[in-house]
């Protein structure tokens, strides 16, 4: 669950743990693809079940998250197609995974019953029974004992639920449905769930809200050791909110000592990205709001920005900014000093997978990987965080670009540089983490409550350190973060040296750069 | 009530194992408080480092010495069960 280590939160690591080890420790010759089916009774030993009717569904389960997490597609199950058909493919240096990112393992779903109120023994079939007199279909009535509902009838209004002096009516709903605030669970024939493509928008945070762990999503964990064993030139490019993740012990400086021995050549703060990209939105803000579109959404949380695009399509969903965002900008400082680089982008998000796989964000983004993954590389290397020799590593990110993994903390940083490029400039801020406050800010938006505004939107409730990859309880995340953002020497994005003079992403390189091979649109 | 010392292992192997969510948990008791306002647990946790039990077998993690008695494989429940009865 969310926040919660569960047995599934372990199983999940398991997964990723063994994919690494595989990955690291496999004969790059002659690879024994059978690895996979004796890792599943690693997972699951002995023969009888922890969580399921029996162990060899628990065994099956696992065996399709592997092909997740190795990047491949859930099999169909109603015909034969063996484990490893498509290892082939995935054995490579390259991107591999396509969408969906996010995937329901049908057979794992027990197909929860959807939006259902039930009668608890809380109730003490009181003589005002008011249950039965709000009812608007005459759903509920007295019984022998308690109250009854007859499901018939009952059409989910809720409003016996809220009439109970005991609170004795339950509301039952589907945890991943109710996790999904872009409104995406439904079911297939059999009841389970099911992932309507067109409404959702890969915030993940389904993943880790079904209690069955019938949710994964497609990893790159196999094919980032594949490059690195090749001997590629693979950059780490970490977000924000990696502060904490890995412990009390690991400091940031020991972390990137630590990603090094993973094999990465090198470890780039995303927070220099989001420099990039506050001073980028501010010019967008300054020129554009309000003289060309009533207000600014920003970009860095790609479900927030898919979700605005849906909710309000055409004219209004130009006003989210399209600017580069900080992974994007990342990539392009990366590739521009070393074109042969391969970077990776580690984060919190799911949602960055799908923003991944975009044609124009595909040339700079070679993998995304979350903590949680990357975590599983550590364990499987055998990699002591604590033990590292620190990093100490010039700093590359503001205070504000450091900050950007928590909530309500991306506005504020693109109105500093607003306020410098336009002294006395007051601007307006409005803010929503989780998709149904993004809802009703966007709505509200579009009803012109927002005109001069800068909205920012989060999809995670708590912003990024909240997000579907992490390892650490939010709030003790989101402290690290922002005592680490203390420690920058800069407190705005326009006083961070490291990305003055360089290209703001998204407009024309400045002509002394502009030369940059492989690099047609000159950004 | 006795003083409870709680050395939780901050390793790797143990954080993926869900090391800090024990903490977490932990952490909550020392905002319990009895009817009288006193709090309830006298409780000191401590971030030590890999305890070289993962080496041995991955499985043992995550690793919790509760009073200088360890406890391998630990979960939240297992934790506070222990740390409670410690306490009376
Ligand atoms: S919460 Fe899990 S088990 Fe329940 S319907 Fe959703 S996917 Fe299926
Ligand atoms: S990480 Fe806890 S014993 Fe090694």
């Amino acid at each position: 669950m969310r926040g919660i280590f569960t047995p599934i939160t372990k199983l999940r690591r398991d997964v990723f743990t063994e994919v690494a080890r595989f990955g690291y420790e496999r004969d790059l010759q002659h690879t024994d693809y059978g690895y996979f089916y004796e890792a599943s009774y690693r997972i699951i030993p002995g023969e009888r079940p922890t969580y399921r009717e029996s162990v060899f569904k628990e065994r099956a389960i696992i065996r399709e998250r592997f092909r997740l997490a190795l990047g491949m597609k859930i099999r169909d199950q109603d015909h034969y197609e063996s484990l490893t058909a498509d290892m082939q493919t995935m054995d490579s240096t390259a991107k591999q995974s396509e969408m969906p990112i996010v995937n329901v393992i049908p057979f794992a779903c027990e197909a929860c019953p959807t939006n259902t109120y039930r009668v608890s023994n809380n109730c003490r079939k009181c003589l005002a029974h008011p249950c039965t007199a709000v009812c608007p279909v005459k759903a509920i009535s007295i019984g022998e004992k308690a109250a009854v509902i007859d499901e018939a009838k009952c059409i989910r209004c809720g409003r016996c639920f809220e009439a109970c002096p005991y609170h004795a009516i339950l509301h039952f709903g589907r945890p991943c449905a109710e996790a999904c605030g872009a409104n995406a669970i439904g079911s297939d024939e059999l009841g389970r769930c099911k992932i309507d493509r067109e409404k959702c928008v890969s915030c993940g945070l389904c993943i880790v809200s079904c209690p069955f762990g019938a949710i994964a999503d497609k990893s790159e964990i196999f094919q980032i050791i594949t490059a690195i064993r090749n001997g590629e030139d693979v950059y780490a490019a970490i977000a924000p909110a990696f502060v904490g993740q890995f412990g009390p012990l690991a400091t940031p400086a020991k972390v990137f000592s630590a990603l090094k021995a993973l094999g990465f050549k090198d470890v780039i703060e995303v927070g220099m990205g989001a420099d990039l990209s506050s001073r980028h939105e501010a010019r967008l803000f300054v020129d554009n709001v309000p003289a060309k579109q009533p207000f600014l959404g920003t970009s860095c949380c790609p479900s927030w920005e898919a979700f605005a695009r849906k909710v309000l399509p055409g004219d209004t969903g130009r006003c989210i900014s399209s600017s580069s965002t900080p992974m994007v900008a990342t990539g392009q400082r990366i590739k521009q000093d070393n074109p042969k680089a391969k970077v990776v982008f580690i984060g919190p998000c799911v949602a960055k997978k799908m923003e991944g796989l975009e044609e124009d964000v595909k040339p700079y983004i070679d993998f995304v990987m979350t903590f949680e993954e990357v975590m599983g590389m550590f364990a499987a290397k055998h990699i002591e965080i604590s033990d590292m020799t620190e990093d100490n590593k010039a700093a590359e990110a503001s205070h504000d670009g450091r900050h950007y993994a928590v909530a309500s903390s991306v506005a504020p940083a693109i109105a500093a540089c607003i306020k410098e490029m336009e002294p006395g400039r007051e601007v307006q801020i409005a803010h929503a983490d989780s998709l149904a406050d993004c809802k009703k800010m966007l709505l509200l938006a579009k009803a012109g409550k927002y005109n001069g505004y800068l909205l920012e939107g989060m999809a995670c409730p708590g912003g990024c350190v909240g997000g579907p990859g992490t390892l650490m309880p939010i709030a003790k995340a989101g402290m690290a973060v922002d005592k680490f953002a203390k420690t920058s020497p800069w407190e705005h994005a326009d006083q961070n040296p490291v990305v003055q003079g360089k290209p703001i992403p998204g407009e024309p390189l400045p002509t002394h750069a502009g030369t940059q091979p492989g690099n047609p649109q000159g950004v | 009530m006795k003083k409870v010392i709680v050395e939780v292992c901050a390793g790797t192997r143990c954080t993926i194992s869900g090391s800090m969510d024990i903490v977490a948990n932990i952490e909550h008791l020392l905002s319990t408080y009895d009817e009288e306002g006193e709090p309830m647990y006298d409780i000191e946790v401590r971030n030590v480092p890999c305890q070289h039990d993962c080496e041995k077998d991955g499985s043992l993690a995550p690793i919790v010495i509760v009073n200088g008695e360890k406890i391998v494989c630990a979960s939240s429940d297992q934790v506070m069960n222990r740390i409670t009865e410690l306490r009376d």
